[in-house]
């Protein structure tokens, strides 16, 4: 049984924007969003994230840069050339099928109660730096070993059902804990793989691997490669359309919940030892996936080199050919992937007053409307971790308009400007949460762009 | 304010349409099918080390019957191997890396390819003299396309190390149809070699491939 890391995507926006339900899926320990709430069912939820470090959609595919029959081949080259093996390329979607709370228990010992199910899919692939090199131009490279581990690729479909409880303690301390039930619909998981392959008259053992590609729910899995190859490749790409044929496969085909299950708990707090300052962490996703279910994995192992034995040679033989073995088994052994684990923390300072237009020209409200903060996001990943930090500025505009603005710095963009609003009308909150504005003029050419939106009915809390 | 607050659910739907509609400029998709992977791959293929002890062993082996071993291969003799060496040459066996195979030419010499290199290295006073070739499943040799090269490495003299090379090319479906290696040599003996020292001819062998996967062709 192997144990393998998924990863997930940074929601500088959704974190700490309480009025917003699901922030309490980024910090169940966060404040609650009102005495109940529902979401609109299929529309209370839906995040689209994608990032590309180090070079985006449209610097490889702009029509205009690259020009000539060889056209390709330079982008190829212009690709291999810009990226290296910590570059990644990764998307989240998530889709809300439904989500509600409510408070629960009485007034001096009261809980919130939230509960949902969505369903997500994920994928990530580091750059295969030496692999795509020795594809496009082969091994004569003087020294060079061609380091396999380099493939490293990750997809998942999952579906999630959760309950969590937030209860405030006391003025200062809020706290929450969030279980989730994981079932994956599909997984294609190949992270594990070893071995080299060496440069020409250089090496005496010219390969040496051992490559491995789980999956599970394969049948459905072949189901959507054979889409793919055959539909979309040999068509006409077109993305859009593409994209959304895919998704009805994804989401519409195939089975709800497969025997491949899994469990999960989210864990966060709110500090607010004054009125103006308020901190909070959490945890969230820590669990697996234990896939058992139409599993296949495929593994390939080789060695080709000098040894002195088999069939060709015998040891003290004067004359020695490359030997080796070339070996493509498949099993059926289980494996377990471990959820991405994310951390959020915050430390942020409230201030204003809302002012009366009367003429005492008084405060109107015990809620400051504006705060500003700082935000720490990190994931774990494989290679290196990963670390966000975000600046934000949020504004209670107008009872039924909230916004964050928000300055986030990681390693897919220096200049990722996001701005959420929340509005908050006939009890009705629509939220939309969009990141990296400054790359709307061309989409393509962001490195990291996300969209959050939803809707959902909020019983607001008694006064 | 008051307006845009009471319908401010217009406004922001309306605000999303029009930045997702203008937000992609023209890209071509298209154009992934038309990669063409071409890796020029070299791979070491075999190597030989024939020491002087090696060779007086050899020599003695093969002398009459009746004939004293003297312990060395006396000078201006010449001496011919009466079997070859035949070894497999186990990539050949490989049909998904045959598969893909092709003529092309070395990025960094020009040559055509696919061509296999010899380098002898010599430091035992005897010139060799080699004879080289491919063999199908039944044995029989596969015709080269082309030799450059010089089959013989002079005798070393003086502790002079001599090197010589050379490199047969053939097409990819003669590649393909090769399952072994035969080496053959005549040596020419200066002085007497004795055993107890250093001395050797070693062999090194690689070949040149390239490969050509064109992905317009359809995934695997």
């Amino acid at each position: 049984m192997s144990v393998v890391s998924l990863f997930a995507q940074n929601k500088q926006l959704l974190y700490n924007f309480s009025e917003i339900p699901q922030s309490l899926m980024l910090n169940p320990g966060g404040k609650q969003p009102g005495r109940a709430y529902i979401g609109v069912p299929l529309v209370s939820g839906f995040y689209l994230g994608a990032s590309s470090s180090n070079i985006s959609v449209y610097d490889a595919f702009d029509d205009n840069k690259f020009t000539g029959p060889n056209r390709m081949d330079q982008r190829l080259e212009y690709v291999i050339n810009k990226l290296d093996r910590n570059d990644t390329q990764r998307a989240t979607e998530q889709l809300e099928l439904l989500s509600a709370g409510f408070e629960i228990g009485n007034l001096f010992n009261k809980y919130f109660l939230s509960f949902g199910l969505y369903k997500e899919i994920d994928f990530f692939n580091y750059w295969p730096d030496d692999m795509a090199y020795l594809a496009h131009h082969g091994n004569r490279v003087p020294g060079r070993r061609f380091n396999m581990a380099d493939a490293n690729i990750k997809g998942e479909v999952v579906t999630v059902l959760h309950v969590g409880l937030q209860h405030q303690l006391n003025d200062k301390w809020t706290i929450g804990g969030r279980l989730k039930f994981y079932s994956s619909n599909m997984d294609v998981t190949s992270t594990n793989n070893k071995g080299f392959v060496g440069s020409g008259t250089e090496s005496d053992q010219i390969f040496n691997g051992d490559a491995e590609v789980l999956t599970s729910s394969n049948a459905r899995l072949k189901e959507i490669y054979r889409y793919l190859r055959d539909d979309v490749f040999d068509g006409d790409i077109n993305p859009v359309r593409d994209a959304i044929d895919m998704h009805r496969k994804v989401y519409a085909e195939g089975p709800f919940i497969t025997g491949n299950i899994g469990v999960g708990i989210d864990l966060g707090f709110t500090y607010e030892p004054s009125r103006n300052w308020a901190y909070s962490a959490s945890i969230i996703d820590l669990g697996f996936i234990n896939h058992s279910d139409d599993v296949l994995n495929y593994e390939v192992t080789g060695s080709y080199g000098f040894d002195g034995t088999g069939s060709g040679t015998t040891a003290g033989d004067p004359l020695q050919v490359i030997e080796g073995d070339f070996e493509k088994t498949n099993n059926a052994d289980s494996y377990t992937t471990m959820r991405p684990v994310e951390f959020y923390a915050s430390a942020m300072y409230r201030f204003g007053y809302f002012r009366s237009n009367k003429p005492c020209n008084c405060p109107t409200s015990k809620e400051p409307p504006s705060a500003i903060g700082l935000q720490l996001f990190a994931e774990k990943r494989p290679r290196n971790p990963e670390v966000a930090l975000t600046a934000f500025y949020y504004r209670k505009i107008w009872e039924p308009l909230r916004i964050k603005a928000t300055y986030t710095v990681d390693k897919y963009s220096k200049t990722n400007l996001g701005l959420g609003l929340s509005s908050h009308f006939a009890n009705f909150n629509f939220y939309l949460l969009a990141n990296n504005l400054l790359e709307y003029g061309n989409l393509a050419d962001a490195n990291t762009l996300s969209l959050q939106m939803g809707l959902n009915y909020v019983f607001p809390v008694k006064r | 304010m008051r307006k845009f607050a009471q319908n401010h659910h217009f406004y922001i739907f309306l605000a999303v349409l029009l930045v997702l509609t203008s937000c992609v400029k023209e890209m071509d998709f298209d154009g992934v099918k038309d990669i063409v992977l071409e890796p020029e791959m070299e791979i070491k293929l075999l190597k030989g080390e024939f020491t002087q002890d090696f060779m007086v062993q050899e020599f003695e082996k093969y002398l009459p019957s009746g004939v004293p071993l003297q312990g060395y291969i006396p000078g201006s003799i010449v001496f011919s191997l009466p079997e070859p060496y035949k070894r497999p040459i186990s990539l050949t066996s490989e049909e998904r890396i045959l598969e893909y195979l092709v003529d092309g030419t070395d990025d960094e010499s020009g040559e055509p390819t696919p061509v296999l290199k010899f380098e002898f290295t010599n430091t035992i006073d005897s010139s060799f003299d080699f004879d080289i070739k491919l063999l199908d499943k039944d044995g029989d040799p596969i015709e080269e396309d082309g030799v450059e090269g010089d089959s013989e490495v002079q005798a070393s003299s003086g502790g002079v190390i001599e090197k010589s090379n050379i490199s047969y090319f053939y097409s990819a479906e003669k590649i393909k149809n090769a399952t072994d290696v035969s080496i053959s040599f005549t040596m020419s003996t200066v002085s007497d070699l004795h055993k107890g020292t250093d001395n050797s001819l070693t062999i090194d062998a690689s070949g040149v491939f390239n490969f050509n996967y064109d992905i317009s062709n359809g995934l695997p």
